[in-house]
């Protein structure tokens, strides 16, 4: 499609050449991830269920939903399954993967009042 | 009185001077005579004749140093720093003073300039201290900068084994210039700022030679509301700021532009800080208001920024003790009696500080609410037209214009110590111009010589109705641009209305007859920084005694002026006081709400001539303090009436829709409605024949014993910003 | 590793008639050994059957004043230990020492009464911190080369987390100086 259009840019693809194959990708992706929630639990101590786990995993998905260029998706494809291996082989933590529900941070006050109490502008 | 003392003796003509007057606009147009060429270092430019040598140099971009030269003081020629050398002439000529020939070639860099500058650094040098590191005008010192631009790269002095240098001991002239007089390298800057533009003519000199001394001859202060010029005159660190002594670097401070507020005129000022302290206030140069000068109760009130401040909300506890809690509670605590209180007994006040944001915030915040008691301190006569039309309040003829003037009577000023740097501009006016000025007042000292016509304000009247046989009335009829400035304090007393509309009607009367019907005549001068701006919104001028009766909640935004008292309020009135300081509001207060000074907070504040100007913010508020239009705001949301505004620009906008006037920066919108003013006393005239039987048109006590009292401008300040609390 | 060819070559009777030869020298000693070893192993017995640990419970029951004592002990310091008691310190804490226990827990020290429930390692004077703590075996009261000099202080226990405890403070002038509002009621 870029090759009708000098103006375009020729890049190299990182795993897929079309959108079907990368859904596939991501799709199993999805999958892996789904499958290692039980292990998860086991494995790292956290206050969370598999329900829990499951919306995140689904959250962290739609996260990217709009992304539509293929090189992006195969990214974060290779992303995600390095972050799960970092989580299969232990090199992650539990405060690693309790960090993806961001527990400690406070959202900023963003009405006038709210944010004239806690005196920032 | 010698009315041009140092140029007239140096025989230069006064238009030698290139001293940058904007209201050039009413100078009448002589015949410009023929300019004359000139080379400056080979480069033709054509000057008017009597151009010195160092003005025509400047206009092609040539600087030539300089020391006891400045362009507002009379030339006196005497540190010879700005030789140069002229072709043709044998010597070289002091820049400074020698006026411009035909054809003359003037060479600023030849050798046998550089070696005359060389020389005359040598011969400063050899008297001066080397206590640059303990200096205080070290990075800022004209004699340190130019030794390195000009001196020679070694030196010659070897008399330190012999007799030693120069030793002067120093002179005590006061609490706010410290004086080391062994670095004075005899400018005389200091002494013809005094004499010229100050007019004290305390300072100058004795002895000559090596023995030369500048100094006050007997051991006295330096008595001057301006006093504090001398210090940026002084381009050495003889002269230096003693509250600011051994603070700070000049390169250490943070510079930021801002507007003073401590007087009517908003003078610029640049407030230098460092670690979130204001350390020194600085004059920036605006030729429409303040010129290079400040006067001395906003330069050294910096001071009282950081004492008895209110850091901390407080609300009073049970046995009435201001205890400090937290906003939300002080916010709570003052939402419930706003809230609990019918709308016609909430009484706004706006005190003298009080920036523009601020002021509309409250107003909106009292108009939601349903109520319309928003007053300033100050009072304003209402009778008439009151201050419906800005013209009655403003100081019409604008600063920079009084220098136009012919004639300028003061009715009822001290124009000394109200506004100091507009009595420095009609103290300039009768010196270098043909200005008169005359006094309808008490007898006080203005610094130069003016008509005093009598102390009673029936004197208004009659030359109001042309019944004087005084000869100021004489003088005004035949003056072509007459000034009339009227004190805003003589306002205050029942006779107040009278005394402002004779004045109305006698400046009707004079700009009628005038052939520049672009020249106002009638000028109000106001007393504090934050007046104009709350008329131009549509405050009411002064609290009555009337509306404070019946208050259930009283809102002091910063206004300690001592008209809200306990006394005049219903036991059960609950106080709410908004401001910066701990002062008289402060203490009859139930709920205490810290805002920011005006070195803390980008706000609008509204000059006597109608001028807005913005300052910034240079230093955070203390501790907990919030900018003052910020902390209305909040507190609208929680009483239930939320203002429409989040930020700045949509307070500004809002602004906007109150008056245009107020966010056009830096710029005064004309007064000229001449019809309306017409209208206006016409109206007022009316009014009058009913009025006039009411009031005894005797002697009416004009208010002065405040402001003859005020005298050192130290006392001044004081009572400005951290005069304790008497209780 | 023949360390004596010579004396061995010389003469070397059997190792049978070496055995008869010792023994007839040195049978008392050895039939004393016997029972030492008989006792021994009678003792280990006793340690079989645990007679030991029930005698050692007795003692420390008795050591540290009784069942209530015992019990009050028990409470106060979580342990109970029978040992020597090798000196006490000015502020009244005891030390003990028991060889019995391993090393590192047979020198231990019961904090004064007076202290209650509120003793921590800090209210071990500096004398003592050494036996405590094995940096030497002679207490301090019969260490002869302790410097005692007149000018030197008292021990001082940690106030750190007690109102005695050190806080610090700004020695420089506030930037801004806060308005104190009057206080209305003089009552």
């Amino acid at each position: 499609m870029c090759g009708m259009k000098p103006v375009c840019k020729i890049v190299k693809p990182l795993l897929t050449t079309n959108y079907y194959d990368a859904h596939v990708r991501v799709i199993g992706l999805y999958k892996a991830y789904y499958r290692f929630i039980p292990y998860l639990l086991r494995r790292f101590d956290i206050p969370k269920s598999e329900e829990d786990c499951r919306w995140k995993l689904r959250e962290m998905f739609y996260k990217n939903a709009c992304v539509t260029d293929i090189r992006v998706i195969d990214m974060l494809v290779i992303k995600g399954f390095m972050n799960l291996k970092e989580m299969t082989n232990n090199w992650q933590q539990k405060g690693h993967v309790i960090a993806n529900w961001n527990p400690s941070i406070e959202n900023k006050p963003c009405d006038f009042v709210g944010k004239f109490l806690a005196g920032v502008d | 009185m010698l009315r041009q003392p140092l140029s007239k003796a140096l025989a230069l003509s006064p238009c030698a001077r290139l001293a940058p007057v904007t209201g050039r606009r009413y100078a009448q147009v002589q015949a410009q005579p023929e300019k004359v060429e000139v080379f400056i270092d080979d480069k033709p430019v054509y000057v008017l004749p009597g151009t010195t040598v160092l003005q025509a140099a400047a206009l092609v971009g040539v600087e030539i140093p300089r020391f006891c030269y400045h362009e507002r003081l009379a030339v006196a020629g005497n540190c010879r720093m700005c030789l140069v050398e002229v072709e043709k002439s044998p010597k070289p000529v002091a820049a400074c003073a020698m006026p411009v020939m035909k054809g003359m070639r003037v060479k600023t860099t030849s050798d046998l300039t550089r070696k005359a500058r060389e020389g005359v650094m040598e011969f400063l040098l050899v008297n001066h201290p080397l206590d640059c590191p303990i200096c205080d005008q070290g990075g800022e010192c004209d004699l340190q900068d130019q030794s390195m631009a000009f001196g020679s790269d070694k030196s010659r002095f070897t008399d330190i084994h012999f007799s030693g240098k120069r030793a002067v001991e120093d002179k005590d002239v006061g609490p706010l210039i410290k004086t080391v007089m062994t670095r004075c390298i005899h400018c005389t800057r200091c002494i013809r700022f005094a004499s010229e533009v100050a007019g004290i003519d305390d300072l100058g000199t004795t002895g000559r030679g090596t023995d030369m001394q500048v100094g006050t001859y007997v051991e006295k202060m330096f008595l001057s509301e301006l006093s504090g010029n001398v210090i940026d005159l002084c381009p050495v660190g003889a002269l230096t700021s003693k509250p600011y002594s051994f603070a700070a670097r000049p390169w250490e401070t943070r510079r930021i532009d801002s507007i003073d507020v401590l007087d009517p005129l908003g003078s610029n000022i640049v407030v230098a800080t460092r670690t979130n302290e204001v350390l020194r206030i600085l004059p920036r140069t605006n030729e429409e208001i303040n010129e290079e000068w400040l006067a001395d109760k906003s330069r050294f009130a910096c001071d009282g920024l950081k004492r008895q401040r209110l850091v901390t909300p407080m609300v009073a506890d049970s046995r009435g003790n201001l205890t400090p809690v937290e906003w939300e509670d002080a916010i709570v605590a003052a939402a419930q009696a706003i809230r609990d209180c019918p709308p016609e007994k909430l009484v706004a006040v706006a005190g003298e500080m009080a920036d523009a944001e601020a002021l509309v915030s409250l107003k909106d915040l009292v108009n939601r609410l349903g109520g319309e008691h928003v007053y300033t301190e100050q009072s304003f006569p209402l009778a008439g037209a009151g201050t419906d039309l800005r013209s009655s309040y403003l100081f019409n003829t604008k600063i920079a214009n009084v220098e136009e003037s012919d004639f300028v009577l003061l009715i009822g000023t001290n124009v000394r110590f109200e506004a100091p740097l507009l009595n420095a501009r009609l103290r300039k006016a009768f010196i270098h111009k043909e200005t008169d000025v005359a006094l309808i007042g008490p007898n006080v000292d203005l610094t130069y010589e003016y008509m005093h016509v009598g102390d009673s304000a029936s004197i208004v009247k009659e030359l109001a109705s042309g019944t004087s046989n005084h000869e100021v009335l004489k003088r005004l009829q035949s003056a072509k641009r007459p000034v009339l400035i009227l004190g805003a304090d003589q306002l205050k007393t029942p006779e107040g209305a009278a005394l402002l509309a004779y004045t109305q009607e006698l400046a009707l009367k004079l700009q009628g007859k005038l052939e520049d019907k672009e020249w106002k005549v009638l000028n109000v001068l106001q007393r504090n920084a934050s007046q104009v701006a709350a008329l131009d919104m549509g405050y009411k001028p002064g609290v009555t005694a009337d509306a404070l009766k019946n208050a259930k909640v009283v809102y002091l935004l910063g206004a300690d002026g001592g008209q809200v008292t306990r006394e005049s309020l219903p036991k059960d009135c609950v106080v709410i006081y908004q401001g910066h300081h701990g002062d008289r509001g402060a203490s009859i207060a139930d709920v205490v709400f810290p805002g920011a000074a005006y070195t803390e907070k980008r706000a609008t504040f509204v000059n006597a001539e109608g001028r807005p100007q913005q300052t910034l913010v240079a230093v955070t508020p203390p501790g907990k303090a919030r900018e003052d239009w910020k902390i209305i705001r909040a507190l609208s949301e929680v009483v239930g009436a939320g203002l429409p505004y989040d930020t700045m620009d949509e307070v500004r906008e809002r602004l906007a829709d109150v008056s245009p006037t107020l966010v056009c920066y830096g710029e005064v919108q004309d007064n000229n409605y001449f019809a309306q003013a017409q209208a206006l006393t016409q109206a007022l005239h009316c009014y009058f024949a009913i009025k006039r039987r009411l009031i005894s048109p005797e002697c009416i006590p004009l208010l002065y014993g405040a402001l003859s009292d005020e005298g050192h401008p130290v006392v001044v300040l004081r009572a400005a910003l951290s005069d304790p609390v008497s209780m | 590793m023949a360390r004596h060819p010579i004396h061995k070559a010389v003469n070397s009777p059997s190792p049978d008639t070496q055995i008869a030869i010792y023994y007839k020298k040195n049978s008392q000693w050895i039939n004393n050994q016997l029972f030492l070893v008989f006792a021994y192993k009678m003792s280990n017995i006793a340690k079989y059957l645990a007679l030991d640990k029930v005698a050692n419970f007795f003692n420390i029951i008795k050591q540290n004043g009784g069942i209530r004592g015992s019990l009050f002990k028990l409470y106060r310091q979580d342990e109970l230990k029978d040992g020597q008691l090798v000196g006490e310190d000015n502020y009244g804490n005891k030390y003990f020492e028991n060889p019995r226990y391993f090393y590192g827990r047979n020198r231990w020290v019961e904090y004064s009464d007076k202290f209650y429930m509120n003793y921590d390692g800090s209210q071990v004077p500096a004398e003592w911190f050494g036996w405590l703590h094995y940096k030497t075996d002679l207490p301090p009261h019969l260490d002869p080369n302790r410097p005692k000099y007149k000018w030197m202080l008292d021990w001082n226990e940690n106030l750190s987390g007690t109102t005695g405890q050190y806080t610090p403070y700004s020695t420089t002038r506030p930037k801004i100086e806060a308005w104190q509002p009057k206080p209305k009621s003089s009552v």
